[in-house]
């Protein structure tokens, strides 16, 4: 853009100064560049990092000894529980995340006529989300987490995002919007303006905890009620994290990169308000057949389905903005991403509302499906339309020639083999798996009642998938070679251009109210308001209004979310109560404590569907009322092992002790990694006391436990160590005492897993004495 | 007051109102995009690519 463009172009807001008696002073500013330059290197560098951590956690699942030599401490950072989230986190808030605040602070620039309000609060931005960032590579392989998917961060750097995300993030993008030259709000900006409002909604109610430490918290919403806010949340970050900002990108860079205006400006106000307004709706489709009550659920499954139109309207919206311009994407690697971006676009947000059916979704639920699904959007649209801004921004920012167009060119090919040999052995080992947890035989038994074969049949598929990320890897590694080659071929001196325009000036008159046809019939009043207001371009008025748009929009979303909300938290018959469900005790709290920290929800359901197959593999379906104490509910999303709602009493304990040792030995064919660590890890008894209080005050019915809880805690631990060496096992393992280990407790966890529903209150004189842990036993010095 | 509110409510036709609420909705913002003038909707649609500021008063007055 020119000095003399801009200067020409706000002629208008001149012309009105004058008019209006005002003086218009012309002011000179230039593009805070540099900011972009910093996030798109770091995009590129968490991308690596992300997919790197992909194939990792992918090897980690058919190769689970692979780090079995190692140290006890050191395996236990690099279990698949633990770096699971690393590689979501990653990918998600890292690399998408840097990606779309390098699109923001591009675009919002260029969009406003303006440079963003301050480039102090440009910079704390930017070290502030890496120092999340290196936070969440830190704390998760040291097993602090909140155990909800997406939201594992705990409490003390979620209150950095929040400040980050919303004071200097937000704060800054919003004064920019206020200090803007033009007048009217481009279509990317609202897609933004939706982000900022809905993630700051979703990551503050989502995350509302009662610390107990630094590294540790409890929900404050327990079981269903934790669910339905974990998945509006869960649903919606990848609605208003993972395609509203790549939405606005969309808009804002595939016009600038095809040179043509986008297809159709009226299609994009109808793709913004459906998309914003339905998808908020959508959470609970991830909980059919659950213990979630039946109207939330099919609400969940109804607004999906009607996310075809919006997410359909926008697809086509940009695909057909290449209109006459296909011929340069045979030749234009931006292009190239940006076609194939949409189109994965379109083929993950057709796929989405099918799987959200609850005959189709009773199929693909726990199983791979779910995984190919979520990575053809990740890799296809997130990635690709990121890599496509990248190769369009490269040259512009670092003011020379991309490195290597051909390489480029290497890129978008390997990418979308790397994908395609991704998803589709996903895919297949999805629905192969899904099919064979349902199968039957003629007498109505199980056809494949051994869990450890259905997995096993799938592991070729995990093999393909390792094979298609390296392929996605190497692509993204020539991204970084080709980004700092051109990096390398920089001007010594950045040429800053400066433009010069006046301001907006206040007091702007909007167009009058039109006049109505009715005047001067003889009607109502109220028939001359209604005429005049449909009248009336609301929208157009809107578009200039930022204030008032980020109303309307927060509006959107959260009238969507009370109705679903307010009603599962406010009225009892939604979680109906079970007189036999009691609270954990101290020792099965620290236990299940361990389980979260383990990330086991990674591969653990503890959700039995009222399903045939489900009930003959697991045993009864699980009730609304049997979570009522889980803080946070374990529910889970992928079953690569079984579910445990019943686990309780199914095993002895000494089966458990030496599952979690060897567990390829007590169950062959299990990719379970050993947690051998958590035999000699030795339990903090004295911090289960405070534990005990916080979950006291969140409701749990506690008395002896609010002033005993290390003293019960250690004479249970010793009655299940009890009952391992009877039924076998040592008293000692690596010369410490096993009732004071971690496993002990993490036991106890499991052994209570799904019996209170069953459970009978027994008269006193009845109850049957624990096996004592005989002290004498012990030899003074362990072996 | 706002317990016994939702107590009261029956959640079988939520599903239906939320429709209500949703095409009510939906038929304002298309009903305001369709009423856009084609000037005013190719200047807009252009301010990604034009370096010009799209003015959308001056739109109106034409």
């Amino acid at each position: 853009m020119s000095d003399a463009s801009v200067a020409s172009s706000n002629e208008n807001e001149a012309r009105q100064a004058t008019t209006a008696g005002q003086s218009a002073t012309m002011e000179s500013f230039s593009y805070n560049d540099g900011i972009v330059r910093m996030f798109v290197t770091a995009t590129i560098v968490w991308g690596l990092v992300a997919t790197l951590a992909g194939v990792l956690v992918a090897l980690l699942l058919v190769l689970p000894a692979l780090f079995g030599g190692l140290e006890n401490s050191v395996s236990a950072l690099l279990s698949f529980g633990r770096l699971r989230p690393v590689h979501t986190n990653a990918a998600i808030f890292a690399f998408a995340g840097n990606s779309i605040f390098a699109a923001i602070y591009y675009s919002t620039q260029r969009l406003c006529k303006c440079r963003m309000w301050s480039d102090w609060l440009g910079q704390l931005h930017f070290w502030g989300w890496q120092a999340i960032i290196v936070a969440a590579a830190v704390t998760f392989p040291l097993g602090m987490t909140q155990g909800k998917e997406y939201a594992e961060l705990e409490w003390p750097i979620d209150l950095a995002i929040a400040v980050v995300w919303l004071g200097f993030f937000g704060g800054n993008f919003f004064m920019t919007l206020w200090t803007r030259r033009e007048r009217h709000m481009y279509v990317a900006l609202w897609f933004y303006i939706a982000t900022i409002v809905t993630v700051t909604v979703l990551h503050v109610f989502n995350n509302l905890v009662v610390p107990v430490g630094l590294g540790k918290s409890y929900s404050v919403y327990a079981g269903v009620q934790d669910a339905l806010m974990q998945w509006w949340y869960g649903h919606n970050a990848v609605a208003f994290f993972l395609t509203t900002p790549f939405l606005g990108l969309m808009y804002y860079f595939l016009p600038k990169a095809a040179e043509r205006p986008v297809f159709s400006y009226k299609l994009s106000i109808i793709h913004f308000w459906s998309l914003v307004f339905l998808y908020i709706w959508a959470g609970p489709h991830h909980l059919h057949y659950t213990a979630l009550p039946e109207w939330a659920s099919t609400f969940g499954m109804l607004f999906s389905v009607m996310l075809w139109m919006p997410s359909w309207g926008g697809m086509i919206n940009g695909l057909l903005t290449l209109r006459g311009a296909w011929s340069k994407v045979t030749s234009d690697p931006v292009l190239k991403f940006f076609v194939v971006g949409i189109t994965f676009y379109g083929m993950a947000t057709f796929e989405g509302p099918l799987l959200s059916v609850k005959s189709v979704n009773a199929l693909s639920h726990y199983t791979d499906w779910t995984i190919a699904h979520v990575h053809s959007g990740a890799l296809g649209w997130n990635g690709f339309m990121t890599f496509g801004m990248i190769y369009w921004l490269l040259p512009r920012l670092y003011q020379t020639k991309l490195w290597s167009k051909s390489m480029a060119e290497w890129h978008f090919w390997l990418g979308t083999i790397g994908i395609l040999l991704y998803i589709v052995p996903i895919y297949a080992a999805g629905i192969t798996q899904g099919l064979m947890w349902r199968a039957m035989d003629d007498l109505g038994r199980l056809q494949y009642p051994n869990f450890v074969e259905t997995v096993q049949s799938i592991v070729p598929f995990w093999w393909f998938r390792i094979l298609g990320g390296g392929i996605y890897v190497t692509g993204v590694l020539m991204l970084a070679l080709n980004a700092t080659m051109t990096w390398l071929n920089r001007p010594s001196k950045y040429e800053v251009q400066v433009f010069t325009a006046p301001r907006l000036l206040g007091g702007y008159q909007d167009a009058p109210i039109p006049k109505s046809k009715l005047e001067g019939v003889p009607v109502i009043e109220a028939a001359l308001t209604i005429d005049r207001v449909v009248k009336m371009d609301w929208h157009r008025r809107w578009e200039r209004l930022p204030l008032q748009f980020t109303i309307l929009t927060t509006l959107a979303v959260i009238v969507a979310s009370l109705f679903e909300i307010i009603p599962t938290f406010l009225i009892r018959s939604n979680v109906p109560t079970i007189a036999s469900v009691k609270p954990y005790t101290p020792l099965e709290l620290a236990g299940r404590d361990i389980y979260v920290s383990e990330g086991c929800y990674n591969c653990h359901s503890q959700m039995i569907r009222p399903m045939i197959a489900e009930t003959q593999r697991y045993g009864e379906y699980s009730k609304a009322g049997e979570f009522i104490y889980d803080r946070p509910f374990q529910w889970g999303s992928r079953r690569i092992g079984p579910d445990l709602a019943r686990e309780g009493g199914r095993q002895s304990s000494f089966w458990h002790w030496e599952h979690l040792n060897h567990p390829e030995q007590s169950s062959p064919g299990s990719v379970m990694p050993s947690y051998r660590h958590l035999l000699t890890e030795r339990l903090n008894f004295g911090e289960i006391q405070k534990r005990i209080q916080a979950v006291h005050f969140l409701g749990a019915p506690y008395e002896q436990e609010l002033t005993d809880a290390e003293a019960m805690a250690h004479k249970q631990a010793e009655a299940v160590a009890a009952e391992i060496i009877a039924q076998g096992g040592k008293v000692a393992y690596e010369g410490k005492l096993i009732k004071d280990s971690t496993a002990i407790a993490l036991i106890a966890y499991l052994q209570r897993l799904g019996k209170d529903l069953f459970r009978v209150e027994t008269p006193a004189l009845a109850v049957e004495k624990p096996i004592p842990f005989v002290e004498a036993q012990v030899p003074t010095a362990v072996p | 007051m706002l317990k016994d509110v939702f107590s009261k409510l029956d959640y079988s036709s939520f599903e239906e109102i939320a429709l209500v609420i949703f095409g009510l909705s939906f038929l304002a913002i298309v009903w305001g995009a369709l009423r856009l003038k084609p000037d005013a909707t190719k200047r807009f649609g252009s301010i990604p690519i034009e370096d010009a500021v799209v003015d959308p008063w001056e739109g109106a007055k034409k």
